[in-house]
């Protein structure tokens, strides 16, 4: 077989075995990086929303220190902050790619597409951090409130440095996951698609 | 309501004339039926979804070599699914066989073989076969018309090499 063979052998392949949907309307995308990526994106928020709307329920359990004031402002501003990405999430859902664009094109903007849902999602993981940090502010500069003894000078120095411990080490604990997760979980659509981009650089 | 029937059945009717290069497009680029299947489908969608921004001025086939091409690069296969077996080749054909039958074991080692190539040199193959100039496939890839010809060369080479490592003549 030489290339003119295969030629003709390719002409002459019909393609037989193709079979048509017989409707369209059914016909849903599985599996283009971007649908993977934001199907998975929703999975994760439909769980964050059920697991905010238990939350709310936590100070009904009457928990000795956890400070009902604190806790609902700390809430709503995390409602807020869901209802944000959310929001922005579904934009970028709704919209359509300009597949019709040569390969390159293409590419790069699946490639942009996938890296700004996975920068979204980070800011959204990363936002929850200075809303703990608020919260126990509330709780340190409110801190006679909620105890029954008086609090010493000393006792009280040594709970902000153990709150400020506990949240140096949290922020880090959340990074280390944050980062690990999507590397793990979105990544490799990113890391598929430059390659991609890679086997189309000038040779 | 009825236009968007008119249009579907408009839509339908094209991809019934065009379906056998979609079928081949996802041979080219799947191995098993079940993969093939899923990319067939999922080109249709994306054809579907992207046809009112075919302007009828230009060919339908340039503009659905795009698309399908476009969606078969950077198609997800199924995760932790069972790999099906693929069908063997057949080792030997007697040189009396009818050219049909010829013809469709040069096909079987072409797939073969193809599918090993990068998802870029698949689609250079693609549109070499089409009979697209250099210029009209660096056109449609977004590269050079030099990188085009180097790679197409390369790609082709390599499909060489991967025939005959099959034990087929080429």
């Amino acid at each position: 077989m030489n290339f003119d063979e295969l030629q003709s052998a390719w002409n002459s392949d019909e393609g037989k075995g193709a079979v048509l949907p017989e409707t369209l309307q059914r016909l849903k995308s599985a599996h283009m990086p971007v649908t993977k990526l934001r199907k998975n994106m929703r999975k994760e928020f439909i769980m964050l929303v059920i697991i905010f709307s238990l939350m709310g329920f936590f100070p009904l359990l009457s928990i000795q220190g956890v400070p009902t004031i604190p806790f609902y402002a700390m809430y709503t501003a995390l409602i807020m902050l869901t209802v944000f990405h959310l929001t922005k999430f579904y934009r970028f859902y709704q919209r359509l790619h300009a597949n019709t664009l040569s390969s390159k094109d293409n590419l790069y903007e699946v490639y942009y597409d996938i890296k700004l849902n996975i920068e979204m999602y980070k800011s959204f993981n990363y936002s929850i951090i200075p809303l703990i940090m608020l919260y126990l502010v509330m709780i340190v500069l409110d801190l006679d409130h909620f105890t029954t003894t008086p609090v010493t000078p000393h006792k009280k120095m040594v709970i902000i440095i153990s709150f400020v411990i506990t949240f140096i080490v949290a922020v880090i604990v959340v990074i280390v996951l944050v980062e690990w997760w999507v590397s793990y979980a979105y990544g490799k659509y990113l890391r598929q698609v430059g390659k991609l981009l890679d086997e189309l650089r000038e040779a | 309501m009825a236009t968007l029937n008119n249009k579907e059945t408009a839509f339908l009717n094209l991809m019934e004339v065009h379906k056998g290069i979609i079928h081949k497009i996802s041979k080219m680029y799947m191995d098993t039926p079940e993969d093939q299947q899923d990319l067939f489908q999922e080109i249709i969608y994306q054809l579907w979804r992207s046809y009112d921004s075919f302007n009828s001025q230009s060919k339908f086939s340039t503009w659905m070599y795009r698309v399908a091409l476009n969606t078969a690069v950077v198609f997800f296969r199924k995760e932790n699914k069972k790999i099906s077996s693929i069908p063997e080749l057949p080792e030997h054909i007697a040189v009396e066989e009818s050219p049909s039958v010829l013809k469709e074991l040069q096909l079987a080692h072409f797939y073969k073989a193809v599918q090993k190539l990068d998802n870029i040199e698949k689609a250079l193959i693609f549109y070499h076969l089409e009979n697209y100039s250099h210029k009209e496939i660096a056109a449609n890839l977004g590269i050079s018309e030099g990188n085009t010809r180097v790679k197409l060369n390369r790609a082709k080479t390599k499909l060489k090499a991967l025939i005959k490592q099959q034990g087929y003549e080429f």
